[in-house]
């Protein structure tokens, strides 16, 4: 399937593999060429970046995850580590599976999948991301599960915890018993 | 003579007509017509235009990891919008708040063991129980699955029960049971993925409309006795950030406060439209070098030091949700849009690689 937000490929091969990359078509040695040419050349990079931004944008009126380090992190990562690119396409199936469990109309199963590609890309390749940077945190996250040991504990009992918890709840902390601190 | 004759003979299998046409019609119409299963968005507007328009009273109970508290909870309709006044029933102690009294953009806690009146900051952006939607509900539609079906009596009031089942990990299933003649919310839980109950709002006795005598007036009359305390914060939205991609999907920037203090945090509020998260950020350096992350029943915090600047993200979402906003917010433009330059954050090596253009000038909002 061709992301009908891609970039126009018919002006340049790289760019078509750019697209191919976004749409989750290329082999495991094609997406690691790509990463690394994405690690590598910034107008390339900041096209992935964009590309991917901008088709959330249009396929969504909500706004979409966008650390806006993310996908050249990314990257730059790939071209180092192994590409892991099955679940991607498995998690794209069992999206597509669901989406027409759900009978949705083929035009929103088209942009879902899309973009179900692109979130697929995201949480896969930063598994495959092997530092230990906090993106792999936020990954493993996504994938279900936070590793505790890499986090220190914070209680929100503690009193400045305590204190902006108090100050996100506004007036709804008062539903529940506030003692002064006054 | 003859069509009377004829009409007289007809009489019969045409009123048997009349009456099955009457009652297909009564059936499809609302009485015995079964309950659809999906929830649309002109639904979504009428639970979120109950809570904004009808006047009631009741008694709250609240259940969570503390415990169980009830309130007085009452809401009056008047030509500047609604009043509502909240009652403990139980203070915890002399020193707790007793009532707080919500009015328009106004936010009164009465504390009486001080004799103190605490001013909440202007024009609160959270929405409050029963109110549980930020405007625009059929948002809600884009991040969860919701359903509908049957509910049981709560309050002594016949419900439906709306499910909302999150397409992703980032926000908490939630059940809101509406009452089924007027909409407005009765009871609403937020569960953890493997179902089990982290918070409960639940009405246990309600008047809605029109049987409603609510009275909206401080119990408590302050006299010069009293002092006031002023807000620690005030309302600063920044409108250029509300075009801001967050790293959660369907978190928009929904508004943000700034402290009266100095250096105090700047919080800004980002929301799905139902699941809020305040995202605490202050220019203060520590010597924490990793992420904390920590959570109290369904709500979640994730502290990270990022430059020059501590963040902190706090909200009845999943440990995820915090950490992600904690860890992938793009600071750099708040900074930029809201500090001088002379103390914009200096970016990584790694952050310089990504830099394809030079920091834009800094500027103060208006407020």
């Amino acid at each position: 399937m061709v992301n009908p937000m891609s970039p126009d490929t018919r002006q340049d091969p790289q760019r078509e593999q750019l697209s191919a990359f976004l749409d989750g078509e290329l082999s495991r040695p094609e997406a690691q060429v790509m990463a690394a040419h994405a690690s590598s050349d910034r107008s390339l990079s900041r096209d992935l970046r964009a590309y991917s931004l901008i088709g959330d944008v249009l396929r969504s009126v909500e706004p979409v995850p966008a650390g806006q380090r993310l996908s050249m992190r990314i990257a730059e990562a790939l071209a180092h580590e192994p590409a892991y690119l099955a679940p991607r396409h498995t998690e794209r199936r069992e999206r597509r599976a669901l989406m027409v469990q759900e009978g949705r109309t083929a035009q929103r199963n088209a942009a879902w999948v899309a973009s179900a590609a692109a979130l697929a890309f995201v949480a896969v390749v930063s598994w495959a991301v092997g530092t230990s940077s906090g993106q792999d945190q936020v990954a493993a996250a996504a994938r279900g599960g936070l590793l505790d040991d890499e986090f220190d504990e914070i209680s929100l009992e503690d009193d400045q915890a305590a204190k902006l918890l108090q100050a996100h709840l506004g007036g709804s902390s008062l539903l529940r018993p506030v003692e002064s601190k006054e | 003579m003859m069509q009377a004759l004829i009409l007289r003979g007809f009489r019969r299998p045409l009123l048997a007509l009349v009456s099955t046409i009457g009652l297909l019609g009564l059936l499809g119409s609302s009485g015995v017509r079964a309950e659809p299963n999906e929830v649309d968005a002109a639904l979504l507007q009428q639970v979120f235009e109950a809570a904004e328009r009808l006047p009631f009273q009741g008694m709250v109970v609240q259940q969570d990891h503390h415990g169980v508290s009830i309130v007085r909870l009452q809401q009056k309709i008047g030509r500047d919008g609604r009043m509502t006044r909240l009652e403990t029933l139980k203070p915890s102690d002399h020193l707790a708040v007793g009532e707080v009294i919500r009015s328009g953009r106004e936010l009164k806690a009465y504390v009486p063991g001080l004799r103190e009146v605490r001013i909440g900051p202007d024009d609160v952006i959270r929405p409050d129980f029963p109110q549980l939607f930020l405007p625009r509900p059929e948002r809600l539609l884009s991040h969860y699955k919701l359903s509908l079906s049957d509910g049981p009596l709560v309050a002594g009031l016949s419900t439906r029960l709306i499910s909302l089942q999150p397409l992703d990990r980032y926000r908490w299933p939630v059940r809101i049971w509406i009452d089924r003649v007027s909409q407005l919310p009765l009871k609403v839980q937020q569960l953890s993925f493997e179902g089990e109950i982290l918070e409960e709002l639940s009405f246990s006795e309600v008047l809605i409309g029109a049987r409603a005598r609510p009275e909206v007036n401080p119990r408590q009359a302050p006299n010069a006795s009293w002092h006031a305390l002023p807000a620690d914060r005030k309302r600063r939205d920044l409108p250029r950030l509300k075009a801001v991609l967050t790293p959660v999907a369907g978190f928009r920037l929904v508004g943000g406060y700034e402290s009266i203090e100095a250096q105090g945090p700047r919080q800004l509020v980002l929301s799905d439209g139902l699941a809020m998260l305040s995202l605490f950020v202050e220019k203060r350096s520590t010597d924490r070098t990793r992420t904390a992350l920590g959570r109290q029943g369904s709500h979640a915090m994730a502290v990270k030091q990022r430059g020059d600047y501590l963040l902190t993200a706090v909200g009845e979402v999943p440990r995820e949700t915090a950490l992600m906003m904690v860890e992938e917010f793009p600071l750099d433009l708040v900074n930029t849009i809201t500090v001088p330059p002379a103390v914009l954050i200096t970016p990584s090596p790694q952050t310089q690689t990504q830099t394809q253009t030079p920091p834009q000038p800094a500027s103060q909002p208006k407020p």
